[in-house]
């Protein structure tokens, strides 16, 4: 075509330094990486199942980012009083999970032993309990005895 | 009968082959960054070969299998962390991660 013009591509990444508006609350981000959110994903959405319902609904809505500001600021905020808690009260398990999870591409069923004793601490002291929606009836994939799928075989 | 070892060679010049390649390889492996990442955020000064040269492999397994989440969430670290496979329990994250995010732009002017 006659109105083509040729890329032009920086060598250097582009970021913008410029920060929010003040219009927009400012909330601490979570510094929380990927491992330790896989490790609690289940904890976390059952504590915070009402304000990700509603994020997430308003996303189904609009994708536009500025119209669910103030939904994801709730989220933020769930998201971080449940990391505090859970680093207050069940850190070393904790900690013993995401690392085996790391080590293992992150996969659950690599881990269940140590997921047994994450579970456990976050039920018995945050009264968290990890259930798969839509899991057909009997045993969860994760409380299972003998399991079809487990880590390859090293 | 003694054991023709003449034609037994060529299987051990193989096997050497295979163990050198081996042993140099999981060297290069370890000598790389042991997971300590000397440096942070300063990473937008430097050009894109020298980042790429510095990503740090720790003693871990490499990521496989990495969809588009996956991808998503280790560049998420890479901002927290300052690394692709460094991870973190900190609730609040660094100062530097409201503004660091990378936009795929092209210059249009």
């Amino acid at each position: 075509m006659a109105s083509h013009r040729s890329a032009t591509f920086s060598d250097q990444p582009y970021s913008d330094p410029n920060p929010l508006p003040s219009s927009v609350p400012h909330v601490e981000e979570l510094g929380t990486t990927s491992a330790p959110l896989k490790s609690i994903s289940f904890q976390l959405g059952s504590h915070c199942k009402a304000v990700n319902d509603d994020f997430m609904l308003c996303k189904a809505e609009s994708r536009d980012p500025a119209k669910c500001l103030a939904e994801g600021r709730k989220v933020t905020r769930c998201a971080t009083e449940l990391i505090n808690k859970m680093r207050e009260s069940c850190l070393s398990e904790w900690d013993a999970h995401w690392q085996c999870l790391e080590k293992n591409n992150q996969h659950f069923q690599a881990c269940r032993k140590l997921e047994k004793g994450l579970n456990d601490c976050a039920f018995s002291k945050l009264n968290l309990s990890k259930s798969i929606p839509g899991s057909p009836d009997g045993p969860q994939v994760h409380e299972k005895k003998s399991p079809i799928f487990t880590r390859v075989q090293k | 009968m003694p054991v023709p070892f003449e034609a037994l060679l060529p299987f051990a010049l193989l096997t050497v082959c295979f163990g050198a390649t081996g042993t140099l390889f999981s060297i290069a492996k370890r000598a790389t960054n042991d997971g300590k990442v000397g440096y942070f955020f300063e990473e937008y000064e430097e050009n894109q070969w020298e980042l790429a040269r510095r990503r740090n492999s720790m003693n871990l397994p490499p990521r496989y299998h990495i969809d588009s989440w996956e991808t998503m969430m280790m560049e998420r670290d890479r901002r927290l962390t300052g690394s692709l496979r460094g991870q973190s329990t900190n609730p609040t994250a660094p100062k530097e991660f409201a503004t660091n995010s990378v936009w795929e732009t092209e210059r249009v002017h």
